[in-house]
C-alpha cells in the first residue's frame, strides 16, 4: 500500500479545492510550474534590489502550504531555482545575492509556516528573524535553520533549534566545533563525512538523519537537510540547511513497527492458516501456517485466486457463488466446512472460519479467513465410528457363531453313530444320546453306566473312570458291553473329563461299536495262517516285493531255485534289480505298478543268473500287484513255474507252420483241403480270417460255403465246381462273398482235384485269395474317372491335352461347341498340322510362355467352323504330368455382342459429332450470312441508285466494282453453304421407332456410369407406348444428352441419393411425351430460356451444343422441348414426339 | 386498303434490317423495320396491306412462331421467311404455317425485290378474298335462324316445295324467306349462293 503520494512531473499538487492561491500558486499546478513561478519571483526581486521587502515570497510560502506541499518541497523549489539562476546568470552571484536569497527563503518559509501553524503572518526581515519566529511558534513544526559560513567558520544556529535541545541561545556557541558536541557521539563521524561529501559534490543536496543530544542527555532524532552555496568559481562558500525534529515521528513509527512485528509474529506462529482475501477472491495475505498447510512457498499464493484451492470445478463454483452472495447480502459469517487441494494435489477437509474485513466506514473490502485442517479430526471421528461398528459386528458374529456351534454340536451328537454318555462322579448316567438296546437315551438316565458293560470288564472300566476323575485326562479302552439284539459287542471307549469350576464334574464317554472290526481281525488272522502254509510249501517259486522292487519275502521253493542260479537269490531288504539287472523286466515291473494289472507270460526265457554258459530256461511267469487301500500297488507277488522242457519241444514244431502262415497272411491267401471221402475240410488260418470265422466254430461244408457266396455269383461258383470235379479237375474263378458281418469281399479261387483210380474225385485242394482291396481300388478309380469326365463334358469349354511338343494327346469335347475338326483328325497330331499357321504360332508361343512362367496364358483367335467365323478364347496352362492343357471356349457370341455395342456407341458418337458440327456450322452460317446479306443488299441499293443516275465513266466503274462486291458476298455465302452441306452427312431417316426400346438402349450405354455414381434409375410408362415417327439415332442422341446432363449435374452437385426418372406418357394430341427428371440442383429460372441456346453451357467443359442440338432435333421432328423444375427440385427436361401410325423397324 | 402496300422487315440484326430497308426503299418499296416479333405484333395493323419479311432465327419468338401466330389470328398477311440455311424440315414447317415464300441468305437483291413484289401482289389478292369472305360472313350472320335453316336446305339442293313440306310451313313463306336470303347475300342465283356457301365453308387457303 502507498501511504503517501509523491507529486512529481505531471502529478497535480494538492487535493483541496480552494481556488487560486497567492503569488500565483495554484493547487492544480505541478512542482515544475511552481518552480517557474518561484524563479520569476526571484528574478524580479534581484532586479529590484535589496531595498524592498519581498512580501511575495511569504505569499508564495502561504500558497505552497495551502497547496499541501511539504516544507522539503518548498526548500527544494527554492534551491532548484537558485541553481537555475546560477546557471543562467553567474554574474549575479556575489555576496548581496546570497543575502537576498537567504531572505527570500526565510520569507517563503515564513509564509509557509504561518499557514501551517495557523498563526497570523508577520514579516521578519532576516533569516534569523525567521528562526526567532520559529521559537515563538515552534512546537508544532519542530524545524530549525542553520547557516554555516565556511570563510568565517561561523555557524549560525537557529535559537529555536537550540531551544528544541533544551539550550538557551547563548549556551551553545555559534561555531561548528561547539555544535559537534551536541551531535550524538555515534553520529558525529557520519555527520562530518556527509557534510564533507556535500562540500565536495557540486550538485547534490544532502539529507540524513542524525541524533542530537538534548541538554538533559536524551538523544533526539533530527532530519538534517542542507545544500552547499558556492561562489562563481564553484568553490563552497556556505552550507545552509534545516534540522527537523523527527523524534516523535520515529517513536511512533517504531512503535507501529514493533506492534506490527508483534502482531505478525503472533500470526506467523499460530497453527491456523490465516489469509486475507479481496472481494474478488484474490489472496492478499497468507500466513506461513497457511502456506505450510497448503504446501506453497511463502508468498507464492499472494495475488492468486482462492478458488485455485478448491479441488473440483463444482466446489469452486459453489464457493464463488457463496461469497458473491456474502458480498451483496452480507449475512453473519458462519464457519464453512469445505475441501482444499494442496500444491501437491492432496485434498483434505478444511474448516474455514471467516469474517468480513471492513474499512473505516464499515464497508466490506475483503474477507479474513482462518482455515483449519480437520482431516485428522474427521479421520479420528471416522475411526471411532468404525471401531464401534466393528465391535458391534464382532459381538453379533460371536453370538451367531455360538448359536450355530451349539446347534451344530447338538445335531452332531444326535446324529453320531457312536454312543455318547455322560456320567457323574457316581458313574450314574446323566445323558445318553442313544442306547445300543434301542430305547431312548433318557431311559438310561440315573442308571450306573457299568451295568451296560460285560461283567469281565467292569472293574477295569471303573478304575479307568476313577483315574479320569482324579487326573482330569483323557483315556481310552476297548471292552465288551451290551450290544443290539441282546448280543455282546466290542466297543472302543474314550473317556473325557468334563470340567466345571476347575474340577472334573463329570466324564463323557464315547463308545464306538467295533464289533465287526474285531471279528474281521480274527478271520484275517486265520486266513493268514492258511496262506502262510501254502506259501511255504508250494512248488511255485513265489517272491514278494514292495513297490520299489525290494525283496520282502520269498518262499522256500524260491530259495531252492536261487541256489541253482535259476532265479536271483532272495535277500530281504535288497532291490531285486540290484541283484538281477534287466531293463526289460524293470519296465514290466513298473508297468504293473503303474497299471495295477497283473502281468503274466507263458514260457518266458530267463538267462541263468550264474552265467552265460548255463542254458536259458523258460518259465511261466506271473507278476501280480498287491493293492493298497487307495487302490495303488504297494507290492508285487512274483510267481514262477519252470516250463523249459515243454517250450523246447513246441518250438521246433511251430517254426515251419509259422512261415507258411505268414506268407498266406501277407497275400491274403488261404489254402484248404476237402477230403471228399471223409467229408473232412481243413482250412489254413488265413482261410478263417478271410471268411471271418472262428476256427473253433468251424463246421465246413460246401453248402455252408455256397451260402456265403453272393447270390449273383452262386450259380457260377456251383457250375465251375461241379465242372471241375466231373471234367476238368481244376478251376480258377473270381467271385464275391457276403459274410455274416455284412462285409462284401472279392475272392479269387483256384483248386486242383485229385481223382482215385476209378476216376472219382477224392480230394480237392485249393487256394482262396482275398482280392477285395484290389478290386475296390480299381472300381473307385473307374468311378472317379467317369465322374470327372462327366463334369468336364458338361462344362462349355473344350479341353485339349498336349505334350510339350504340341502333340494333341487327349480331348474333352464341350457340351455345345463342336471342335474345329472331328477329333479323329487331330488326336495324335501336332497343333501346327491342324490349325492355320497364324493360330498355331499363337498357340505355340503361348504354350512356351505358360511352360516357362507356370502362369495361365490367355489367347484369342478366330477360326471358321462349318463356314462360320468363330472367336475362341484359349487358356493354356501346365497340366498334371508336365503336359499342357488348353481350355478353349467359344466366345463368338460375347464378341459379337461387344462388337454390336461398340458399333452402336461409335455411331452415336459419330452422329453426335456430326450434329455438333452441323449445329455449329448452322450457327456460324447464320452469323456470317447476316453481314453477307447486309453487304449484298447495300451493294444492290448502290447499283440501283447508280442505275437511275446519269451515267458517267466513273459511275460505270463504280457499277463494275459494286457488282464485284455483290458477287463476292454471294460467293462467301456459297462457301458457307457448301461447308454446311459437307458437314451434314446424312439426311434424317424417319420411320416408326419404338421409343421404349430406344430409351432402354441408351440406359444400357450409361448403365455403368449410373451404377458407379450410385444413381437410382427408374423408367415409368403409362400403358403401351405407341411408336413415334422419328430418326432413331437422333432420338437416342437426344435421350443420351438429357440423361448424361442429368447424371453430370447430380454428380457435380454431389447429391446424396441421386435419382433419375424417365417417364413416358401418351398425350391426347397424338404425341408421346418423355420426361427426364433428376434430383440435382435444377435449372435456375434465369437460365431456363438460355440452356437451349448455342454455345451456352453451365458446365466447365461443356460446349453448349448438346441441348441446342437436342432442341433442334426435337423441333425438326415436329415436337417441343422444354425444361422445368422437377418435383424434387431438380431439373425435368420434357419433349414430345408425334405418334407414328406404322410399326417399328430395326 | 387505301394505303400503299408496305414491307414489314422483322429481323434482330440491325445491319440486315438497315440494308434491307435501304435496298427496298431504293427500289421504291415502302418499308418499315422491327427488331423483334413482339415489336411487330405491337404495331401490327391487320388493315395495312403488304408483306412481312421475317428472319427465321430470332431470340424470343422465332420467325416460325410469329408466322404461326399470324396464321392463328386469321389476318390476310403474306410472309416471306428469310433463313441462313434452308433445310427440308424447316421449309416444310414454314410452308405449313402459311409462309408464302422462303429466301435464303445471302440473297440476290433483284431476286429478293422480285419476290417481295410478287408477295405483295399476292397479298392484295388475298386481302380481296379475305374482305369478300368477311363481307359474306357478315351477310350470313344477318340471316335469321329460320333463314339459315332454309339456306342450308337450299344448298343441299332441295326445292322450295320440299322445304316447305319438311318445315311444315307454307310454300309462300319459304319463297319469301328465299327472296330475303338472296337479297341479304347479295346474289340473284341459287348457283351463286351454293358457290358462296362452299367458299365460306372451305379452307381459306383453298381460294
Amino acid at each position: 500500500m502507498r501511504w503517501f503520494t509523491v507529486i512529481r512531473g505531471d502529478d497535480k499538487i494538492g487535493s483541496n479545492d480552494r481556488g487560486k492561491c497567492a503569488a500565483g500558486i495554484d493547487q492544480s499546478m505541478t512542482i515544475q510550474e511552481c518552480q517557474d513561478v518561484y524563479l520569476d519571483l526571484l528574478r524580479e526581486y534581484l532586479a529590484a534590489g535589496p531595498t524592498t521587502v519581498p512580501g511575495v515570497f511569504s505569499e508564495f510560502g502561504e500558497g505552497a502550504a495551502d497547496a499541501g506541499m511539504s516544507s522539503a518541497d518548498v526548500i527544494e523549489i527554492h534551491e532548484t531555482a537558485l541553481e537555475c539562476l546560477r546557471r543562467d546568470c553567474p554574474s549575479l552571484i556575489d555576496k548581496s545575492f546570497v543575502k537576498l536569497v537567504s531572505i527570500s527563503l526565510s520569507e517563503t518559509l515564513n509564509g509557509y509556516n504561518a499557514v501551517k501553524s495557523r498563526a497570523p503572518s508577520t514579516a521578519p526581515d532576516s533569516l534569523r528573524d525567521v528562526a526567532r519566529q520559529y521559537t515563538t511558534t515552534a512546537v508544532p513544526h519542530q524545524i530549525g535553520v542553520w547557516d554555516w559560513d565556511l570563510k568565517s567558520n561561523e555557524l549560525f544556529i537557529d535559537p529555536g533549534l537550540k531551544e528544541m535541545l533544551g539550550y538557551a541561545d547563548h549556551e551553545i556557541e555559534n561555531r561548528p566545533e561547539a555544535w559537534a558536541e551536541i551531535v550524538h557521539p555515534d553520529d558525529r563521524e557520519r555527520t562530518r563525512t556527509l557534510s564533507q561529501a556535500a562540500l565536495d559534490d557540486r550538485s547534490r543536496m544532502f539529507e540524513f538523519e542524525q541524533r542530537l543530544l538534548h541538554k538533559n542527555g536524551q538523544a533526539l532524532w533530527f532530519l538534517c537537510r542542507g545544500r552547499t552555496i558556492r561562489d562563481r568559481n564553484g568553490g563552497p562558500v556556505r552550507l545552509l540547511g534545516t534540522n527537523t525534529n523527527i523524534t516523535a515521528a520515529r517513536l511512533v513509527a517504531q512503535e507501529i513497527r514493533e506492534g506490527v512485528d508483534r502482531y505478525h509474529a503472533l500470526i506467523e506462529t499460530v497453527p491456523y492458516g490465516i489469509q486475507e482475501i479481496s472481494l474478488d477472491g484474490i489472496v492478499l495475505y497468507c500466513n506461513s501456517a497457511c502456506d505450510r498447510m497448503l504446501g506453497y512457498r511463502p508468498g507464492e499464493r499472494i495475488g492468486r485466486s482462492v478458488l485455485d484451492l478448491l479441488p473440483t470445478q463444482e466446489e469452486a463454483d459453489d464457493f464463488c457463488r457463496y461469497f458473491q452472495m456474502c458480498k451483496t447480502v452480507q449475512p453473519p459469517a458462519t464457519p464453512l466446512i469445505t475441501r482444499h487441494r494442496t500444491a501437491e494435489g492432496r485434498i483434505f477437509d478444511v474448516q474455514m472460519d471467516w469474517n468480513y474485513k471492513r474499512d473505516a466506514t464499515g464497508a466490506v473490502v475483503g474477507y479474513i479467513s482462518v482455515i483449519t485442517d480437520i482431516t485428522d479430526r474427521r479421520n479420528y471421528e471416522a475411526s471411532l465410528r468404525d471401531a464401534r461398528d466393528e465391535l458391534e459386528q464382532r459381538v453379533a458374529e460371536r453370538t451367531a457363531a455360538l448359536e450355530a456351534s451349539e446347534s451344530r454340536w447338538r445335531s452332531m451328537v444326535q446324529a453320531a453313530p457312536d454312543y455318547l454318555v455322560t456320567v457323574d462322579r457316581d458313574a450314574r448316567i446323566t445323558y445318553a444320546n442313544r442306547t445300543p438296546v434301542g430305547v431312548p437315551g433318557e431311559l438310561l438316565h440315573g442308571r450306573c453306566v457299568f451295568d451296560l458293560a460285560d461283567a469281565a470288564y467292569r472293574d477295569e472300566l471303573r478304575t479307568l473312570l476313577n483315574d479320569v476323575f482324579t487326573t482330569g485326562e483323557f483315556a481310552s479302552v476297548e471292552a465288551l458291553a451290551r450290544g443290539p439284539k441282546g448280543k455282546r459287542h466290542w466297543y472302543s471307549m474314550r473317556y473325557g473329563p468334563i470340567f466345571r469350576d476347575g474340577t472334573v464334574d463329570g466324564v463323557s464317554i464315547f463308545a464306538t461299536d467295533i464289533h465287526e472290526r474285531k471279528q474281521s481281525e480274527a478271520l484275517l488272522h486265520e486266513a493268514h495262517q492258511v496262506l502262510e502254509a501254502i506259501f511255504e510249501n508250494t512248488q511255485f517259486m513265489i517272491a514278494y516285493l514292495d513297490a520299489e522292487f525290494v525283496y520282502f519275502t520269498a518262499n522256500r521253493a524260491w530259495s531252492a531255485a536261487a541256489a541253482e542260479g535259476i532265479c536271483p537269490p532272495f535277500s530281504a531288504g535288497e532291490n531285486f534289480f540290484d541283484i538281477y539287472p534287466d531293463e526289460e523286466l524293470h519296465a514290466i515291473f513298473e508297468s504293473v505298478v503303474a497299471s495295477v494289472e497283473p502281468h503274466s507270460e507263458w514260457a518266458r526265457p530267463f538267462h541263468n543268473y550264474l552265467g552265460e554258459q548255463k542254458r536259458t530256461t523258460y518259465w511261466n511267469w506271473t507278476l501280480a500287484p498287491v493293492k493298497g487301500r487307495d487302490g495303488k500297488a504297494v507290492g508285487l507277488i512274483m510267481t514262477l513255474l519252470d516250463v523249459t522242457d515243454r517250450v523246447l519241444a513246441e518250438q521246433t514244431l511251430r517254426k515251419s507252420e509259422e512261415r507258411l502262415q505268414a506268407a498266406q497272411q501277407m497275400a491274403h491267401l488261404g489254402n484248404w483241403d476237402w477230403n471228399l471221402q471223409t467229408g473232412h475240410v481243413e482250412w489254413s488260418d488265413e482261410m478263417f480270417r478271410i471268411f471271418e470265422v472262428n476256427p473253433e466254430n468251424f463246421k465246413g461244408s460246401f453248402e455252408a460255403f455256397l451260402r456265403t457266396v453272393h447270390p449273383d455269383d452262386r450259380e457260377n461258383v456251383r457250375d465251375t465246381f461241379t465242372n471241375a470235379m466231373e471234367n476238368t479237375g481244376r478251376y480258377s474263378i473270381d467271385y464275391r462273398v457276403v459274410l455274416p458281418s455284412g462285409t462284401e469281399k472279392f475272392l479269387h479261387g483256384q483248386a486242383q482235384v485229385t481223382f482215385d483210380e476209378r476216376g472219382k474225385a477224392k480230394l480237392i485242394s485249393g487256394t482262396t485269395q482275398d482280392v477285395t482291396a484290389r478290386m475296390k481300388a480299381a472300381e473307385q478309380l473307374r468311378q472317379s474317372e467317369s465322374l470327372q469326365r462327366a463334369i468336364l463334358e458338361a462344362i462349355p469349354d473344350m479341353i485339349f491335352r498336349m505334350d510339350r511338343d504340341g502333340t494333341i494327346l487327349d480331348f474333352i469335347p464341350a457340351a455345345e461347341t463342336p471342335p474345329f475338326l472331328p477329333p479323329s483328325e487331330f488326336l495324335g497330331k501336332k497343333v501346327e498340322d491342324v490349325l492355320p499357321p497364324e493360330v498355331a504360332r499363337l498357340c505355340a508361343e503361348a504354350q512356351v510362355r505358360a511352360a516357362e512362367t507356370g502362369n495361365v496364358e490367355v489367347i484369342e483367335y478366330r477360326l471358321d467352323v462349318d463356314g462360320q467365323p468363330h472367336d475362341f478364347e484359349a487358356r493354356i496352362l501346365v497340366g498334371a504330368k508336365e503336359d499342357m492343357l488348353s481350355i478353349v471356349r467359344d466366345v463368338s457370341a460375347e464378341r459379337q455382342a461387344e462388337e454390336r455395342n461398340r458399333r452402336h456407341r461409335d455411331e452415336l458418337a459419330h452422329v453426335t459429332r456430326l450434329s455438333t458440327m452441323g449445329e455449329m456450322a448452322t450457327g456460324i452460317a447464320h452469323e456470317l450470312n447476316q453481314p453477307m446479306s447486309g453487304i449484298a443488299s447495300y451493294a444492290a441499293a448502290c447499283l440501283m441508285i447508280l442505275d437511275s443516275a446519269e451515267s458517267t465513266p466513273q459511275s460505270a466503274t463504280l457499277v463494275d466494282i459494286i457488282n464485284k462486291i455483290e458477287s463476292q458476298a454471294q460467293r462467301a455465302g456459297e462457301i458457307v453453304r457448301r461447308l454446311r452441306k459437307l458437314v451434314v452427312r446424312r439426311d434424317s431417316l424417319y420411320h416408326a421407332v419404338d421409343l421404349m426400346a430406344a430409351i432402354r438402349e441408351v440406359m444400357a450405354l450409361v448403365d455403368a456410369d449410373a451404377t458407379h455414381a450410385g444413381v437410382e434409375t427408374r423408367i415409368h410408362t403409362s400403358g403401351d407406348v405407341p411408336c413415334v415417327l422419328a430418326d432413331r439415332i437422333q432420338i437416342e442422341q437426344v435421350i443420351l444428352n438429357l440423361v448424361r446432363n442429368a447424371l453430370e449435374a447430380m454428380e457435380v452437385a454431389d447429391v446424396r441419393r441421386p435419382r433419375l426418372e424417365i417417364s413416358v406418357t401418351t398425350t391426347p394430341n397424338d404425341e408421346v411425351s418423355v420426361e427426364v427428371a433428376d434430383n440435382g440442383p435444377g435449372v435456375r429460372p434465369a437460365e431456363a430460356d438460355r440452356v437451349f441456346e448455342q454455345f451456352y453451357s453451365t458446365k466447365n467443359e461443356g460446349m453448349g451444343m448438346g441441348l441446342s442440338i437436342s432442341k433442334t432435333i426435337i423441333e425438326a421432328h415436329g415436337g417441343k422441348m422444354r425444361v422445368r423444375k422437377s418435383a424434387t427440385g431438380g431439373a425435368t427436361f420434357h419433349f414430345t414426339l408425334p405418334i407414328s401410325k406404322g410399326s417399328p423397324r430395326d | 386498303m387505301t394505303e400503299e402496300p408496305t414491307v414489314f422487315v422483322v429481323d434482330d440484326d440491325q445491319i440486315v434490317r438497315d440494308s434491307l430497308a435501304t435496298l427496298l426503299t431504293t427500289a421504291q418499296i415502302r418499308t418499315e423495320t422491327f427488331s423483334d416479333a413482339l415489336e411487330f405484333l405491337d404495331r401490327f395493323d391487320p388493315e395495312r396491306s403488304g408483306c412481312v419479311l421475317l428472319d427465321v432465327r430470332m431470340p424470343g419468338m422465332s420467325g416460325l412462331e410469329l408466322q404461326r401466330h399470324l396464321l392463328q389470328m386469321d389476318v390476310p398477311m403474306t410472309t416471306i421467311i428469310l433463313t441462313g440455311h434452308a433445310d427440308v424440315p424447316m421449309a416444310v414447317g414454314a410452308m405449313k404455317t402459311g409462309a408464302t415464300d422462303l429466301i435464303e441468305k445471302p440473297f440476290r437483291a433483284d431476286d429478293l425485290i422480285r419476290r417481295v413484289r410478287q408477295a405483295m401482289g399476292q397479298n392484295v389478292e388475298a386481302r380481296r378474298i379475305w374482305n369478300r369472305k368477311r363481307e359474306l360472313q357478315r351477310s350470313l350472320e344477318s340471316l335469321t335462324p329460320r333463314e339459315k335453316t332454309v339456306l342450308s336446305m337450299i344448298v343441299e339442293g332441295k326445292a322450295t316445295k320440299a322445304i316447305a313440306q319438311e318445315l311444315g310451313t307454307s310454300f309462300n313463306t319459304v319463297r319469301n324467306q328465299r327472296t330475303s336470303i338472296m337479297r341479304k347475300m347479295k346474289t340473284d342465283s341459287v348457283v351463286d349462293l351454293v358457290r358462296i356457301m362452299t367458299e365460306l365453308a372451305g379452307n381459306p387457303e383453298q381460294n
